[in-house]
């Protein structure tokens, strides 16, 4: 039996980790600066800045990415992801559940939906989570779909090879 | 003693290990334990990092919830419940299969093992005599409705301390058994994969000798 050295998670760090984040942010240019924060996690200590180019909830869409960004400082890239996209659709009412699928560097997300019948504001909602997270994660690595819970029951339309990630 | 077995719980304990991708990590448990979790619940829980060690990030319940599987950053638990039959060996398997792939796919450190078992026995008459019987030289009180004991021995394998809790509790005509067999703690013990696989069986065959070896009446 093998001897090693402690490995307690007051001193778990990984390479691409932060040490701080800055409680600041400038509410300009957001996107980019945000792409920039995830492709270079140190830079997410410039602080988050965003236009205001959502005409719904943006405040509410920006506290959470910020606060987000403010706790995660030693989870990897790819965990980072998937945790805001979870962040910011399951603050919206009419979310029921989250699940998702991982292959190969790409996220198969399936939302399901409250509403039962169209609802625009709401797929409005959805949609410009989805475009947030487009345009600062890049589109090759997620897809989504919106699915009425009252309808369609995970069980039925998704493989064994989902995982639920938010139930509300 | 014949005693039915209610619950079986093996724990893994990792040296925090750190997550890539949550995503693939549940895949390589789901197909070690053979889609026995498929039709159930698998949930993977991406929180972030101030979100304590001890949280599962990975849960898994079978859809009759016999079986549940639970991944922290410290500790891998599988507990098998229910009417399944033989929980303990198929504890033990599917605990030597979270080792294999803790092990071999992610190179995680494990420093300790637990087994719990919780058992159960009916008595016609009063469970309370049973216990007094035997543990407490007949001294029951008339109005005693529930009794207990703890014993703890302290066993050693492999020149590591070894804490075996025996528990057993009378309540009517039910006596409550756990029995307990886990490694001490220590940080700084990394065990091989034929560790945790002669740790398992050894453990596995000494608490069912320690309940066999119960009373019958």
């Amino acid at each position: 039996m093998e001897r090693t050295t402690s490995k307690l998670p007051e001193n778990y760090s990984i390479n691409n980790s932060i040490s701080y984040v800055s409680e600041f942010f400038d509410y300009s240019n957001l996107t980019a600066q945000i792409r920039d924060n995830i492709n270079s996690f140190p830079r997410i200590t410039e602080g988050l800045k965003i236009t205001d180019q959502f005409n719904f909830s943006t405040s509410n869409l920006l506290k959470n990415l910020s606060n987000i960004y403010k706790v995660q400082t030693t989870v990897a890239k790819e965990e980072k992801e998937i945790s805001i996209v979870v962040s910011l659709f399951s603050k919206i009412d009419g979310v029921e559940s989250i699940y998702a699928k991982y292959d190969n560097g790409y996220y198969d997300i399936k939302i399901f939906t409250t509403n039962d019948k169209y609802d625009a504001e709401l797929m409005e909602r959805l949609f410009n989570i989805e475009d947030t997270i487009f345009e600062v994660m890049g589109t090759e690595n997620f897809s989504f779909e919106y699915l009425p819970a009252k309808y369609l029951s995970p069980k039925d339309v998704l493989s064994e090879k989902y995982y639920i990630i938010f139930k509300g | 003693m014949d005693a039915n077995i209610q619950q079986v719980q093996v724990v893994l304990f990792y040296n925090f290990w750190k997550s890539s991708n949550l995503f693939k990590i549940a895949d390589s448990f789901d197909k070690s334990f053979a889609n026995i979790f498929d039709g159930g619940q698998k949930s993977v829980l991406p929180v972030n990092d101030q979100t304590p060690p001890e949280v599962p990030r990975i849960i898994m319940s079978s859809q009759d919830g016999e079986y549940q599987f639970q991944l922290s950053l410290l500790r891998a638990n599988f507990i098998i419940q229910g009417e399944v039959s033989s929980k303990i060996n198929k504890a033990v398997d599917f605990a030597k299969k979270i080792a294999a792939v803790s092990l071999n796919d992610y190179n995680w450190s494990i420093n300790r093992i637990g087994l719990v078992i919780n058992a159960k026995k009916e008595f016609n008459n009063n469970a309370l005599k049973f216990l007094d019987k035997h543990y407490f030289s007949n001294n029951l009180q008339s109005q005693e409705k529930q009794k207990e004991i703890h014993s703890l021995i302290e066993d050693v394998w492999e020149d590591e301390k070894v804490n075996q809790w025996l528990r057993l509790k009378a309540d009517a005509n039910y006596l409550n058994i756990v029995v307990d067999r886990n490694l001490v703690p220590d940080d700084d013990r990394d065990l091989s994969k034929s560790d945790i696989f002669q740790y398992l069986e050894i453990s596995s065959e000494k608490i069912k000798e320690i309940i066999s070896n119960l009373p019958d009446q």
